[in-house]
């Protein structure tokens, strides 16, 4: 329990065409689900529609725990998720 | 006076066109002829082109701040810093046929030792062409993971129902009445039944998921309805255009299936593995990988979750 209430830094990258946020690392609690971060770039990227995925080239369910993800990719102490904005074709 | 003028005008020009002839008879084509325009020039002499001098061309990268755009910045320190990642930046996100039967097989492993609770994955060789047997390649073949309950949608079917109950119920509070047969008969009390192949598309050169939905009488779940029940990251991907269903014929089977669109997937698969952070990172373990990759994003869709240990345990 005490790991899961651990904050955890989050990484996160832009790819593609997607805006760089002028800060890029936040601190955010192990025990929250991935669709925080999710919501979160949604927010102060003002778009809808994201492509977010982690550093080991998947894409996790909305309701992963960050703890898990971090355990698992975690890399030199954070965990590094990309994001790309939707196509703009199609 | 003035004739004496005119006579040595005109003598003086039909000297000066006297000359240019003998010049032009004595000139003869060279081989040093390098530039078209010059249809000939005199025999030994090369001629030298000197270009008109041009103002010079300045281009400007203009951005906020005097710094380079991020993609230009991004793609720099891709280049100088890891010339590996070179060759996962020029591969396009496809695969070939045999490719995705390794990929395959690698997933339909993982998948049985992980997803123990869910219904196993196989490999069905198949034939296009079953007439031929000539054709019959081992690498024809799908996917496939059947009668597979979906614990998202079913959850959200009962949530909705729920509200519906409370509805009725209310309504039959004043009424007095209380029609359990209509409820009964309610197909979204039930769970559905997914079935999901995973099948090669030489057009697109990528893996496509193709389902289908049945409740447990055996009725196909209509399309409207599935929409209506997929998780909300699914309605996401689906906005974004990263993906779309379709209703297609299947490859193998000849009978109309839901499909995912293809179109988007090389495009994303090509962005989970662009910044791939794993050490010695090849074509082999690419492939071994693709499958998981792909699924981590399809199986949003319907909620399902891949297991962590799916991913981790490659390296």
């Amino acid at each position: 329990m005490a790991s899961e209430s651990r904050k955890v830094v989050v990484h996160l990258r832009a790819t593609g065409d997607a805006p760089i946020l002028k800060q890029a690392k936040f601190k955010i609690s192990g025990s929250d689900k991935f669709i925080k971060v999710i919501d979160f770039l949604r927010r102060q990227l003002h778009r809808e529609t994201l492509f977010v995925y982690v550093n080991s080239a998947f894409s996790p369910s909305p309701d992963q725990l960050i703890i898990d993800l971090y355990n698992n990719f975690g890399i030199d102490g954070k965990l590094v998720v990309n994001y790309a904005c939707s196509m703009a074709w199609g | 006076m003035v004739m004496a003028k005119t006579a040595g005008i005109l003598l003086l020009s039909l000297l000066l066109t006297m000359s240019i002839i003998t010049t032009v008879d004595s000139l003869t084509p060279g081989p040093c002829c390098r530039y078209p325009w010059f249809s000939c020039c005199p025999a030994g002499v090369k001629p030298t082109y000197v270009p008109l001098p041009h103002p010079p061309i300045s281009i400007a990268i203009s951005s906020q701040g005097n710094v380079l755009p991020a993609h230009l910045l991004r793609y720099i320190e891709t280049m100088s810093s890891n010339p590996e990642k070179m060759e996962v930046a020029s591969w396009d996100g496809s695969l070939s046929r045999t490719e995705f039967y390794v990929a395959a097989g690698a997933f339909a492993e993982q998948w049985n030792k992980f997803n123990s609770a869910l219904p196993q994955c196989s490999w069905l060789p198949r034939s296009t062409l079953p007439w031929l047997s000539a054709t019959t390649s081992q690498t024809e073949g799908y996917l496939s993971v059947e009668n597979m309950i979906l614990p998202n949608i079913t959850r959200e079917f009962n949530e909705c129902n729920d509200e519906e109950i409370k509805e009725d119920l209310s309504f039959s509070d004043d009424d007095g009445f209380t029609d359990n047969a209509m409820l009964a008969e309610n197909h979204s009390q039930e769970s559905c039944h997914y079935d999901f192949h995973i099948v090669y598309n030489s057009s697109y050169r990528v893996p496509v998921l193709y389902f289908r939905a049945a409740y447990s009488d055996g009725q196909p779940v209509a399309l409207d309805d599935i929409e209506k029940n997929i998780a909300s990251s699914a309605k996401a991907l689906m906005e974004s255009k990263w993906t779309f269903i379709t209703q297609e014929d299947h490859p193998y089977l000849n009978r109309p299936w839901y499909t995912l669109h293809p179109c988007g997937t090389r495009e994303w698969m090509k962005m989970l593995f662009m910044n791939e952070h794993l050490e010695a990172q090849n074509g082999d373990k690419r492939i071994a990988k693709y499958l998981v990759s792909w699924f981590s994003v399809v199986g949003q869709v319907f909620g399902l979750k891949i297991p962590l240990q799916m991913l981790g345990n490659w390296g």
